[in-house]
C-alpha cells in the first residue's frame, strides 16, 4: 500500500513537471517536434510509400508531385521515403553519441571531483588536452583515421565530446561535495561508489540533463556534418547529411528538392532539442527564470 | 602580477598544451588500428616494397618513443609529410591555402561580432516585447539550421534564381588574383589599389562568410542578451537612470561596456567553432582553403594532409586563445591573479 502511494506521488510529480515544462510555447513546440520525429522514425516502414534505396533511372530528378511528394533524386529514389527512413539513423546516432559521451564523461568527472588530489589532476589534464582541439576538427581527424562509416563517425564524436561532460560534472561535484549531507554520508561509513552514485550525482543531474538535451541536437548536427563531408554513413543508406551531399551539385542547376527536404528535417530536429533544452534549463534552474 | 609575467606564464602553458596535442595526434596516428605506412602511402602505391621503404623512412621499425622524437623533430623543421594526391610536400600546400581560410574566418568573425552584439543589445533593451521574441527565434534558428545546408540554399537563391552573386570559388575566372602581400585577397587588392579585384573578392566571400558566421552570431546574440540583462539590473544603472542620463548613454556606455567583458573572453573559444565550421563551408563553396584541402584529402584517402591540417588548425586555435587571454588581462587586470 505504501509503495503504491509512493508510486502515485512520483507519477504526480512527473506529471506536474511535464505540465510545467510544456506550459511555455517554446517547450511545447520542441516537445511536439521531437514526438513527430520519433514517430516517423519508429513507423518509417509503414509511412514511406517506396523502398528508400530502390533505384529507378526512368524517374530521376522529378520535382515534387502527387506521386513523389518530395521529388526524386539523381538515381530516381523517392526522397520522401528516404527522408522518413533518415530519421531513424540520425536520431539513433545522435542519441547514442550523447549517451555514450555522457556515461564516460560523467563517471570520470565524478571520480575526479570526488577523490580530488592526483586523481583529479590526471583526469582533468587529459580532459584539457582533448578540449584544446576544436571539437569538430578532432572528430574529423579520428573519423578519417578509422575510415568512413557510421560507427566510426560515432566513435569519433564520442572521443571529442566526453571531455565536455567531464569538465561539467567535475565542477558540479566539487560544489555538491561541500554539503553536509555528503560529509555525513561519508561519516556513517557509506562506500565511495555509494556516496558518488546515491548522494552526489543525483544532485548534479539538472545541469547534466540540460547540457545533454541540447547536445542531442548538436550531436545530430555533427553526425550529419560528418556524413556530409563523406565520413559518416556510406551510400546508399538514407541519411540526411549524405542526402544533402548527393544533392550538392544539382543546386547549381536548380534541382532544389534534393537538398531542401532533408535539410528542413535536420534543422527541425535540432531545433526541437534546443527548444526543449532551453525550457528544461528554465524549469530546473528557476534562478534563471526571472531573466 | 605584472602583465609581462602573465604573458610569459600563459605562453608556457600554451607550449605545454600544444606539446600534449602533439602526443595525442601521434597516438591517434600510430596506435589506432590501421597501418600508418599504408595510410601515408595512399591506396595506389601500396605494394609491399614501397610499404617497407615508407616504414623505414618514417622510422616505423623503431620503438615508439624514438618515433615520437623523429615526428616532433620533423615538425620543427616544417616537415608535415607528403601529400600524394597533390604530389607536393604538405607544408607547401598549407602555406598556399592558409590565407584563404584565415580571410574567411576573420570576415565571419567580424560579421558575427557585429550582428551578434547589436542584435543582443537590441533584444535586451526591448525585453519581453514582440521584437525580443523575434530576435530570440533568430537565435534558435541560427543554432539549429545546418550551415552547409544554408550555404547550398543561398547559392540556389543568389546564384541560380537571382543571379546576383557569382558562382562558388574565391575569385571569378577572368579576374587575376592581386599581388601576393598577405595572401588575403581583400587586403591585398586594397593595398595595391585594385578595386575590380576587391569588389569581385568581396562578392565571393560574402555568402561563405555569412554561412560560417551564422551559428556563432546566434551564440554571441544569446550571450550578449543574457549579459546585458544582468548588467541592466545592476545598482549603477539604477543610479544612472535616477541621475536622468539619456537611455542611449545608459545602454551603450554603462551597461554594454560591462556586459562585453565576459564576451571578449569567450571569443577565443568561438574561434574553434569557426575553424571547425570552415571545413564544411569551404567544401560547400569550393573555397580553396585548408578545409577544402582536408576534405579533398579525406576523399582521396590521403592521410598526411588531414593530420597536418588538424595540427595547424589546433595551433591557430591555441594561439587565438592566447591572444584573447592577453587582451582580457589588459582590459581586466583582476584576471592576471587567477592563473
Amino acid at each position: 500500500m505504501r509503495r503504491l502511494q509512493q508510486g502515485m506521488e512520483t507519477f504526480q510529480r512527473t506529471y506536474l513537471f511535464i505540465k510545467k515544462l510544456l506550459k511555455d510555447p517554446a517547450g511545447l513546440i520542441g516537445f511536439l517536434i521531437l514526438c513527430f520525429m520519433i514517430f516517423i522514425a519508429i513507423f518509417a516502414p509503414l509511412i514511406a510509400p517506396y523502398d528508400p534505396t530502390a533505384v529507378n533511372m526512368q524517374e530521376r530528378l522529378q520535382p515534387p508531385s502527387g506521386i513523389h511528394w518530395f521529388g526524386t533524386d539523381n538515381v530516381g529514389r523517392d526522397i520522401f521515403s528516404r527522408v522518413i527512413f533518415g530519421a531513424r539513423i540520425t536520431l539513433t546516432a545522435g542519441i547514442m553519441v550523447v549517451v555514450m559521451a555522457l556515461s564516460v564523461g560523467t563517471l570520470l568527472g565524478a571520480i575526479a571531483g570526488y577523490f580530488g588530489g592526483i586523481t583529479n589532476d590526471i583526469i582533468m589534464r587529459i580532459t584539457d588536452i582533448f578540449l584544446s582541439f576544436p571539437s569538430l576538427v578532432l572528430a574529423i581527424l579520428i573519423a578519417a583515421t578509422l575510415g568512413p562509416g557510421l560507427y566510426n563517425a560515432m566513435v569519433a564524436l564520442l572521443v571529442s565530446w566526453w571531455p565536455w561532460y567531464t569538465r561539467l560534472t567535475q565542477g558540479q561535484v566539487l560544489s555538491v561535495r561541500q554539503n553536509y549531507y555528503v560529509e555525513s554520508a561519508i561519516a556513517v561509513g557509506c562506500s565511495n561508489p555509494r556516496v558518488i552514485f546515491k548522494h552526489i550525482l543525483p544532485n548534479c543531474l539538472s545541469a547534466i540533463i540540460v547540457q545533454a538535451t541540447m547536445d542531442f541536437g548538436y550531436a545530430v548536427l555533427a553526425t550529419a556534418s560528418l556524413s556530409f563531408i563523406g565520413l559518416g554513413v556510406r551510400p546508399p543508406t538514407p541519411e540526411w547529411g549524405i542526402m544533402i551531399n548527393e544533392g550538392r551539385m544539382y543546386v547549381l542547376s536548380g534541382q532544389w528538392w534534393m537538398i531542401f527536404f532533408p535539410g528542413i528535417f535536420l534543422a527541425l530536429t535540432v531545433l526541437g532539442f534546443l527548444l526543449l533544452g532551453d525550457r528544461l534549463n528554465e524549469v530546473l534552474n528557476p534562478r534563471l527564470e526571472k531573466r | 602580477m605584472k602583465l609581462i609575467y602573465f604573458v610569459l606564464k600563459r605562453f608556457l602553458m600554451m607550449v605545454g598544451v600544444f606539446f600534449s596535442v602533439l602526443v595525442l595526434t601521434f597516438i591517434v596516428s600510430r596506435v589506432i588500428p590501421g597501418d600508418p605506412a599504408f595510410l601515408f602511402a595512399g591506396p595506389q602505391r601500396a605494394d609491399p616494397q614501397t610499404l617497407e621503404n615508407i616504414r623505414r623512412m618514417m622510422g616505423l621499425d623503431k620503438p615508439l618513443h624514438e618515433q615520437f622524437f623523429y615526428y616532433v623533430w620533423g615538425l620543427l623543421r616544417g616537415d608535415l609529410g607528403f601529400s600524394w594526391h597533390t604530389g607536393r610536400p604538405v607544408i607547401k600546400d598549407i602555406l598556399q591555402r592558409f590565407p584563404a581560410t584565415l580571410e574567411l574566418t576573420l570576415v565571419a568573425m567580424g560579421m558575427s561580432i557585429i550582428f551578434g552584439i547589436s542584435l543582443g543589445v537590441f533584444s535586451s533593451v526591448k525585453r519581453g516585447k514582440k521584437i525580443d521574441y523575434i530576435v530570440r527565434l533568430i537565435a534558435f534558428m541560427g543554432a539549429s539550421i545546418p550551415s552547409f545546408w544554408l550555404g547550398l540554399m543561398l547559392i540556389l537563391m543568389f546564384f541560380y534564381y537571382l543571379g546576383l552573386l557569382p558562382s562558388p570559388g574565391r575569385l571569378s575566372i577572368y579576374v587575376s588574383p592581386p599581388k601576393h602581400i598577405t595572401g588575403l585577397y581583400l587586403l591585398d587588392s586594397l593595398l595595391t589599389g585594385n578595386f575590380t579585384t576587391f569588389v569581385d573578392a568581396l562578392a565571393h566571400i560574402i555568402l561563405p562568410a555569412f554561412c560560417l558566421s551564422w551559428g556563432l552570431t546566434a551564440h554571441i546574440l544569446r550571450l550578449t542578451r543574457g549579459s546585458m540583462l544582468e548588467a541592466l539590473q545592476q545598482p549603477y544603472i539604477v543610479f544612472a537612470k535616477s541621475k536622468g542620463l539619456p537611455e542611449k548613454v545608459i545602454v551603450y556606455k554603462h551597461a554594454l561596456r560591462n556586459a562585453l567583458i565576459p564576451i571578449v573572453s569567450w571569443t577565443g573559444m568561438a574561434f574553434a567553432s569557426l575553424l571547425g565550421g570552415a571545413i564544411v563551408i569551404e567544401y560547400v563553396f569550393n573555397w580553396p582553403g585548408m578545409g577544402l584541402y582536408m576534405v579533398e584529402s579525406i576523399f582521396s584517402f590521403d592521410y598526411a594532409p588531414v593530420l597536418a591540417c588538424t595540427l595547424v588548425i589546433t595551433f591557430s586555435f591555441l594561439l587565438a586563445n592566447f591572444i584573447v587571454d592577453i587582451i582580457y588581462a589588459i582590459i581586466d587586470p583582476r584576471v592576471r591573479e587567477v592563473l
